[in-house]
C-alpha cells in the first residue's frame, strides 16, 4: 500500500449516507465487502477526487474513480449499476480509511480529461461570442422554431378535433373494438382501443408535441384504473382541450404563459440557454425525492430542494431511460450550497442546479404553514395563476397525523384536516414517529391528497 | 341536478346521442361560456372549469384534536445510532435478513430501542411471524405499545385479556385461562381442568394436555395417571408420553423394572462386556395400559422387538446410566455390540429427544459421525436430534468431526448435515477449523473436478452463526490464485462482508 501522506479527505459522509447511494441492497452489501483496502492495489487522491484500482477475479483489475464534488463515478467495470459496488467500496473507504491514500496531483490522464469535461458541464460557457455569431444563431433557433411552430399548430388543431369527437361520439364507445372516428381532416381507423390512442398519440409525436403524446399515452390507462374513469377521463379531455385552446391564441399571451404552455405541449428551454443565465444562490435544503416510473418505462425522479434565505422551493427532475442510474445523487435531509436555475414559468418550480457543493449540515427543522387554510388560499392563487398545476409543494408545521376511518389525516391546530396518500406503510410510518406528538411535514399536493416525502420528528429528519 | 354528473353523463353517451339540457347550458353561460360554442366545447370548457373550481376549493374536512392520545410516558432507552439504523433497514431490506435475530438482541442488551419508523415494518411482519414478535416485543418501548393500540389490525398482538369465567368461556380462551394459571397456580389450575375434562371434547384435550407438557411437574402424575385408562387412544398415547417425561413417576419405573428384566450384562471372558437380550414375550395388560402397543412393528424384527424398542423409547436415557453405572458413550457402545443394536440405538435416539438428554444427544450424534462410512448404520436417523441440539454439545461434536475428517466433507456426512441445518453459534474454533479446510481443498488440485455445493450452503450458514470478530482473520489465506477461484469469490466475498457487517452492527449498537 502507498505510504500515508494524509489525515483527512474532504468528504463527510456517512455510511449511512454513503449505502443511501447504492441502487439496491445487493450493491450495497457487495460494496462494504469493497471497503477493504486489502482488496485495492491503488488508492490516490488529489483532495478533489479519489481512484484506486481494484483486484478483480482474473488478472486485470478495475479502475475507479469519484468525483468527491458531486459525488459523481467513473469506473471501467461492467456492471450496468450505478453506482457499482466498486465505486462504493472506494467511497467508504475514502470515508473511513483514510490514511491509506497516496497524495499526488499527477491524475491519471483518462480521470482528468472526465474532471475537466465535469467542470466545463457545470460552469456557464464562457466562449466569447461576436455579434455576429449570436445574430446568426438567433436567426437559426428563430427559423427552426417557426417552423416547428407551423407542425406544431397543425398538430394542435388535430388534437381538438379530436377531443370534440371523443365528446361526440361518446366516451362510453372507447371500448368498442372497431369504431371509426374520424374528423374533418384527419381518419383515425381505430382497430382497437389501444391503436385509437397510440394513433393520436404518434400524430401528436410527429407535430413535435411529445409532451402531449405522452400525456395521451399515459391517459389510454385511465380506463382500467376503476369506476371513476369517466369522471377522470373528462377532466383529463379537459385539460388537454384547454392547452389547445390557449395554444391557439399563444402570439396574444404574456411571454411566461406563453413558455408555460410550450412546455406542456413539450418544447423545453435546453438546459445550455439556462445555464447562460443568472440564477438564485441559496443554501439548499433537500427537502423529498419521489421516483416512480412514467408511461416510457423510465423511472423519473422528482427531487425537492427548499432554500434557506429565500424560502423558495426548486424541483429537480431527472429521467433514467435505460436503468444506468442517476448521474448525481441527492441524499435526502442533506444541505447543498448552489444556484438554481428556474425554467421559465408562470410559477417557476422545476429548476437546474450549478456549482453545487453538498454541506456537512442536515435537517433538523422545516418551516411550513402552521395553518391549513392559509396554505389553501395559497393554493388557490397559484391555481388562479397556473391551472396546470398538478403537484405543489407543501409543508405543514406543528401539525398531527391521524389514523381515521381507515384513512390517515394531518391536522393543524385549527383542527383543519387534509387526507394523506396511502402509500405502503408511510402513514403508520408517521404515526409512528409521531407518537401522538406534532410535526413538521413537507410533500406534494395533488389538489386533493398530501404526498408525504418527509417528515421532522423531534428534531430527526427523516425521508418517507 | 348534479352540474358536474351531467357533464360526465352526456360526454359518456356522446353529444350525437344525447343533448345538453337548457338548464345545463343556462349554468354554463352565467360561468361566462359563450353561447356560440358547440355541445362538445361547451361539456370541455365547463368541466375545466369544474376541475379548476375542485382544486382550488378544496372543501376542509375537520377532525377534533382533543382526543389524540400520545405515546407520554418517556421511553427510558435511547434509539440506537443512525447508522444502527441504517444497518437495520439494509436487514429489513433484504441484504442481511438472517441478522435480525442478533440485532435485537444487542440492541436489547446495549439498553437500546428500536427507531419508531421501523415499526410498521416489523408489526407487520410480526402478524405473521411469532418468532420475530418474541424477540421485538422486548425491544419496541411504550412507543411501539401505543402504536399497536392504533392499528385494529395489529391488535392481535397485544396480550390478550385472560377471562375470569373458566366454564362458560370459548374453547380458545379456556385454553389461555389453563395455560395462564398452570403458569402462576399449578395446582389450582390442574383442579380446574380435572372438573371439566369429561365435558371435554377429543380435539381441547390434546391441547390442553399440551399446554401441560409445557408446565409439567410431579403435581400432575396422579391426573395423568388415570387418563391411562381414558377410552380414546390419542388420550392415552399423550398421557403415557408426558408421564415418561416425569422424573420417577410411577410409568417410567414400572418401564424401567420390566426393562431390567429383558436386558442384562453378560459376563463375558473377553474385556468387553455384552448384553444380554430377551424379546418380551407375553404382552400383559398393564404394559398395554403403558403405553406398549402389541400390533404396532416399526422396528425391524416384527412385534416383539418393537415392543422392546418402545419400552426403551420412554425410558430416560439417564436410568441407564444408573442401571449399568456407565456413561453414554459406553452403554452406546455395549448396545452396538449388541444383537438388536440397530433397534436399540434408534430407540435411544427417540428417547433422548423425547427426555432432551444432552449428555446422550452428544453420544448419539458423535457416535453416527464416527460409523457413518458403516453400512450397519446408514439407515439411523439423527435428524431430530440434530434440531435440538445446545450449542455445547454442536460445538462439541463438530469440533471433533472436523478434527477427525481428512480432506473434504462428504456431502452427506453427519457433520455436513449438522453444519448445515443448525442454528448454534458456532465457537471460534469451530470457524477456524472449517474455513482452514474450505481454503485447503480450495487450494488443492482435486478442486478442480467437484463443484463442492454444500460447502456453499454451509458458507452461507456460517456467514450468520461464526464469531463476527473473526473478520480479519478469516479474511487471510484465501487461495486467491487457485484455478477455480472465480467461481467461489463470490460467496467468499459474500460470506465475508456478512461478517463484516455483522461486526459493525454490533460494534455500533454498543456505542453510546
Amino acid at each position: 500500500m502507498n505510504t500515508p501522506l494524509i489525515n483527512q479527505l474532504p468528504l463527510h459522509w456517512t455510511i449511512e449516507q454513503i449505502l443511501a447511494l447504492a441502487p439496491d441492497p445487493n450493491t450495497a452489501k457487495r460494496g462494504q465487502g469493497l471497503a477493504n483496502t486489502k482488496k485495492w492495489l491503488s488508492l490516490e487522491s488529489n483532495g478533489r477526487a479519489v481512484w484506486g484500482k481494484c483486484k478483480s477475479s482474473g488478472s486485470a483489475h478495475y479502475e475507479t474513480a469519484i468525483d468527491l464534488k458531486g459525488p459523481a463515478f467513473k469506473c471501467n467495470c461492467p456492471s450496468r449499476k450505478f453506482p457499482c459496488k466498486h465505486a462504493l467500496g472506494l467511497l467508504l473507504i475514502s470515508s473511513s480509511v483514510t490514511d491509506d491514500f497516496r497524495i499526488t496531483d499527477d491524475l491519471p490522464e483518462d480521470i482528468q480529461t472526465w474532471l475537466q469535461k465535469r467542470d466545463a458541464k457545470a460552469s456557464p460557457k464562457n466562449k466569447e461570442k461576436t455579434e455576429e455569431d449570436i445574430q446568426k444563431s438567433n436567426e437559426r433557433k428563430a427559423k427552426n422554431f417557426d417552423k416547428r411552430m407551423h407542425l406544431m399548430q397543425s398538430g394542435i388543431k388535430d388534437l381538438n378535433l379530436w377531443i370534440q369527437d371523443m365528446i361526440r361520439i361518446g366516451l362510453a364507445s372507447i371500448n368498442s373494438s372497431s369504431e371509426n372516428i374520424s374528423t374533418s381532416k384527419v381518419n383515425y381507423k381505430t382497430e382497437s382501443n389501444s391503436e385509437l390512442w397510440r394513433n393520436i398519440s404518434m400524430r401528436m409525436v410527429d407535430a413535435k408535441l411529445s409532451g402531449l403524446g405522452r400525456k395521451i399515452r399515459e391517459m389510454a390507462l385511465i380506463q382500467d384504473s376503476g369506476s371513476q374513469w369517466p369522471s377522470q377521463m373528462l377532466e383529463e379531455l379537459s385539460n388537454l382541450f384547454l392547452i389547445t385552446k390557449g395554444f391557439d391564441k399563444i402570439e396574444q399571451l404574456p411571454s411566461n404563459l406563453q413558455k408555460e404552455i410550450l412546455s406542456l405541449v413539450g418544447v423545453n428551454t435546453p438546459k445550455d440557454d439556462l445555464l447562460e443565465q443568472k440564477g438564485i444562490e441559496d443554501i439548499w435544503k433537500v427537502v423529498g425525492q419521489f421516483e416512480h416510473l412514467n408511461i416510457d418505462n423510465a423511472v423519473v425522479r422528482r427531487t425537492w430542494f427548499l432554500g434557506e434565505q429565500t424560502q423558495k422551493y426548486a424541483l429537480i427532475l431527472e429521467y433514467d431511460y435505460n436503468n444506468f442510474g442517476f448521474p448525481f445523487h441527492w441524499p435526502i435531509g442533506r444541505i447543498f450550497k448552489g444556484e438554481m436555475i428556474y425554467y421559465p414559468s408562470l410559477i417557476p418550480l422545476r429548476a437546474i442546479i450549478r456549482n453545487h457543493e453538498i454541506t456537512e449540515n442536515i435537517i433538523q427543522e422545516i418551516e411550513g404553514y402552521t395553518d391549513i387554510s392559509t396554505f389553501l388560499q395559497h393554493y388557490k392563487n397559484q391555481i388562479n395563476q397556473n391551472p396546470w398545476i398538478i403537484d405543489y409543494p407543501i409543508a405543514l408545521s406543528e401539525v398531527y397525523p391521524i389514523y381515521q376511518q381507515k384513512q390517515f389525516f394531518i391536522v393543524d391546530q385549527q383542527e383543519h384536516a387534509l387526507p394523506l396518500l396511502h402509500k405502503e406503510n408511510n402513514g403508520w410510518k408517521i404515526m409512528a414517529l409521531s407518537g401522538g406528538q406534532k410535526i413538521d411535514i413537507f410533500g406534494e399536493w395533488t389538489g386533493e391528497k398530501i404526498n408525504p416525502l418527509g417528515i421532522v420528528a423531534q428534531n430527526r429528519f427523516i425521508a418517507l | 341536478m348534479n352540474f358536474q354528473k351531467e357533464l360526465i353523463r352526456i360526454a359518456l353517451i356522446g353529444t350525437q346521442k344525447a343533448e345538453l339540457s337548457q338548464e345545463i347550458k343556462q349554468q354554463l353561460y352565467a360561468m361566462g361560456l359563450s353561447k356560440n360554442l358547440s355541445d362538445e366545447e361547451m361539456i370541455l370548457s365547463g368541466m375545466s372549469f369544474f376541475s379548476k373550481m375542485k382544486k382550488s376549493h378544496f372543501p376542509l374536512q375537520k377532525i377534533p384534536i382533543n382526543y389524540i392520545s400520545s405515546a407520554t410516558s418517556k421511553n427510558t432507552k435511547k434509539v440506537c445510532s443512525s447508522t444502527s439504523i441504517k444497518h437495520l433497514y439494509m436487514i429489513v431490506d433484504g441484504a442481511f435478513e438472517n441478522a435480525l435475530p442478533e440485532f435485537l438482541y444487542h440492541l436489547g442488551k446495549n439498553q437500546k430501542r428500536l427507531p419508531p419508523e421501523i415499526l410498521p415494518d416489523l408489526l407487520e411482519q410480526s402478524i405473521t411471524n411469532n418468532e420475530l414478535w418474541k424477540q421485538l416485543k422486548k425491544n419496541i418501548g411504550v412507543r411501539g405499545i401505543w402504536l399497536i393500540h392504533q392499528n385494529p389490525d395489529w391488535h392481535q398482538l397485544l396480550p390478550q385479556q385472560i377471562s375470569e369465567d373458566w366454564e362458560d368461556a370459548s374453547n380458545d380462551s379456556r385454553l389461555l385461562i389453563f395455560a395462564h394459571h398452570r403458569k402462576e397456580n399449578p395446582s389450582q389450575a390442574l383442579e380446574m381442568l380435572q372438573e371439566t375434562w369429561n365435558t371435554e371434547s377429543l380435539n381441547q384435550k390434546i391441547k390442553f394436555l399440551k399446554i401441560l407438557e409445557k408446565h409439567l411437574d410431579k403435581d400432575a402424575e396422579p391426573f395423568l395417571e388415570t387418563l391411562l385408562d381414558d377410552r380414546r387412544k390419542e388420550v392415552r398415547r399423550t398421557a403415557v408420553q408426558l408421564l415418561a417425561q416425569i422424573e420417577s413417576s410411577a410409568l417410567s419405573l414400572r418401564i424401567f423394572e420390566r426393562i431390567k428384566k429383558l436386558i442384562t450384562i453378560k459376563k463375558s471372558s473377553s474385556k468387553k462386556e455384552k448384553l444380554q437380550i430377551q424379546l418380551p414375550d407375553k404382552l400383559e395388560d398393564d404394559m398395554i395400559r403403558d403405553g406398549i402397543d402389541p400390533r404396532i412393528q416399526w422396528f425391524k424384527g416384527g412385534v416383539k422387538a418393537s415392543r422392546l424398542g418402545q419400552m426403551v423409547t420412554l425410558l430416560s436415557p439417564q436410568l441407564w446410566n444408573q442401571y449399568f453405572e456407565k456413561n453414554a458413550v459406553e452403554i452406546v457402545e455395549m448396545f452396538v455390540r449388541s444383537e438388536w443394536g440397530e433397534l436399540l440405538i434408534q430407540a435411544l435416539v427417540e428417547a433422548t429427544f423425547l427426555h432432551q438428554n444432552h449428555e446422550w444427544t452428544q453420544a448419539l450424534i458423535s457416535f453416527k459421525i464416527e460409523s457413518q462410512e458403516r453400512k450397519r448404520w446408514q439407515s439411523l436417523n439423527i435428524s431430530k436430534l440434530m434440531e435440538n441440539i445446545n450449542d455445547d454439545v454442536f460445538n462439541h461434536v463438530a469440533i471433533q468431526g472436523m478434527k477427525n475428517t481428512k480432506g473434504l466433507l462428504e456431502e452427506n456426512s453427519p457433520i455436513t448435515l449438522l453444519l448445515k441445518t443448525s442454528a448454534c453459534l458456532w465457537q471460534d474454533e469451530l470457524s477456524t477449523l472449517v474455513i482452514k479446510n474450505l481454503q485447503e481443498w480450495l487450494a488443492s488440485e482435486s478442486s478442480r473436478y467437484w463443484n463442492g455445493w454444500h460447502y456453499r450452503t454451509i458458507l452461507k450458514k456460517a456467514a450468520y452463526t461464526c464469531n463476527p470478530f473473526l473478520h480479519d482473520q478469516l479474511t487471510a489465506d484465501w487461495p486467491e490464485e487457485s484455478k477455480i477461484w472465480s467461481s467461489w469469490e463470490r460467496e467468499i466475498e459474500e460470506f465475508l462482508s456478512t461478517l463484516y457487517f455483522r461486526k459493525k452492527m454490533i460494534h455500533h449498537l454498543k456505542k453510546s
